[in-house]
């Protein structure tokens, strides 16, 4: 399991100490970064994007799900993006793209560790 | 990847998609509860807030409607009256829209229709700037998204009760940016020689004293002063004065003199 991929003691003071809140929160941004969530977008960023304005949104996006949900590497990422993007560095951002989906992968393995180790 | 958004415990009211169960704020008489309206575009968090913030209140604190849009905001406040509304920063026009900072003629249109009511915006990312502007407009509140909920219900209670709260890195990015600008200020009050106008004029020379002392014409002096007023953004000498005792100018100056 890597410890830097949820922090669970900050996941449950943001959810109030429900663990139930707290796990609809992580179920709810793991929706949103799957291959067909709303925040796909950004796994693929071309070098001369055409929507940018709206990747910027989702990268804006993504920084504050990640945070909210105490997803440390992933919200690293996320800003790295969101710097590539605002600073016009697509290239990089595309690049990204890669390291987004593997910190996510790394998440959802922890989320399941977790839960399989909780059963 | 398949992960379900569990909304179970946050079934709306039927008939009413924005209200939430009564048998969830039971835990508080009803005469003790906070009307809250929250607004928050991003899905997920809106489905948890209002759980979130009645549980880290015990009750307290009633969020009787929801909103994910400036537009349905305002509707809200035209059929009902919050004592608190926790708004995030970016919000879309209507839904479907693309989210943008909120901005100063926003919260007048809020306030103009609701005076009493006290308002807490949520900012993810600490803009300074927008952050003062909103401020200076009237927000009664500026909190992190990641602040705490029991924090942030504590927050909510204090606004309520008449209180202001800034949060602190909030408050100390304004800090800074009102230092650097105050710094910039100061640089170009110094600079040249409008510099030597101004001292001469805080020591309380006239303009044509001050023209004689410089060896200057009287229309020089007062082109410079005129600029030493628009850099300070008054309009009268003892508002300059005044700005520059703000500045640390006068304290220099008396130093200077005593040294």
């Amino acid at each position: 399991m890597n410890a830097d991929s949820i922090d669970w003691d900050r996941a449950c003071v943001l959810a109030g100490g429900s663990p139930a809140i707290r796990d609809q929160i992580i179920d709810g941004v793991l929706a949103l970064f799957s291959d067909q969530g709303e925040l796909a977008p950004l796994f693929a960023i071309s070098p001369q994007p055409s929507d940018l304005p709206l990747l910027r949104t989702l990268s804006h996006r993504a920084v504050g799900l990640a945070k909210q949900a105490a997803m440390p590497g992933l919200e690293a990422v996320c800003k790295q993006l969101n710097a590539c993007l605002a600073e016009g560095r697509f290239e990089d951002a595309g690049a990204m793209g890669t390291a987004l989906r593997e910190e996510r992968e790394r998440v959802r393995k922890t989320v399941v560790a977790w839960r399989g180790g909780e059963s | 990847m398949a992960v379900a958004l569990k909304e179970a415990s946050l079934t709306p009211c039927r008939g009413n998609p924005r209200r939430y169960p009564e048998a969830m704020t039971a835990i508080t008489p009803p005469s003790n509860r906070l009307p809250v309206v929250v607004a928050e575009d991003e899905r997920l968090l809106l489905s948890v807030l209002p759980a979130l913030l009645r549980q880290a209140s015990s009750g307290r604190i009633d969020v009787i409607h929801c909103c994910a849009s400036r537009a349905d905001l305002l509707q809200t406040l035209r059929r009902s009256q919050p004592a608190v509304v926790v708004c995030d920063i970016r919000m879309p026009n209507r839904a479907g829209d693309t989210p943008t900072a909120v901005d100063a003629r926003y919260l007048r249109t809020l306030f103009r229709h609701r005076p009493d009511t006290r308002l807490i915006l949520l900012t993810g990312h600490t803009d300074p700037l927008l952050a003062k502007a909103l401020i200076d407009a009237g927000a009664h509140g500026y909190l992190e998204k990641s602040t705490d909920p029991a924090e942030m219900c504590r927050m909510i209670v204090d606004v309520s009760e008449g209180r202001r709260f800034i949060a602190p890195p909030v408050q100390a990015a304004i800090e800074r940016l009102e230092g650097r600008a105050d710094r910039t200020v100061r640089e170009q009050l110094l600079d040249g020689r409008r510099g030597d106008v101004l001292r001469l004029l805080l020591d309380g020379q006239s303009p044509a004293e001050i023209a004689a002392s410089l060896c200057v014409g009287r229309k020089y002096v007062d082109k410079r002063i005129a600029e030493i007023k628009r850099i300070t953004g008054v309009d009268t000498h003892i508002r300059i004065y005044r700005v520059c005792e703000r500045l640390g100018i006068i304290d220099e100056r008396r130093q200077h003199r005593l040294g």
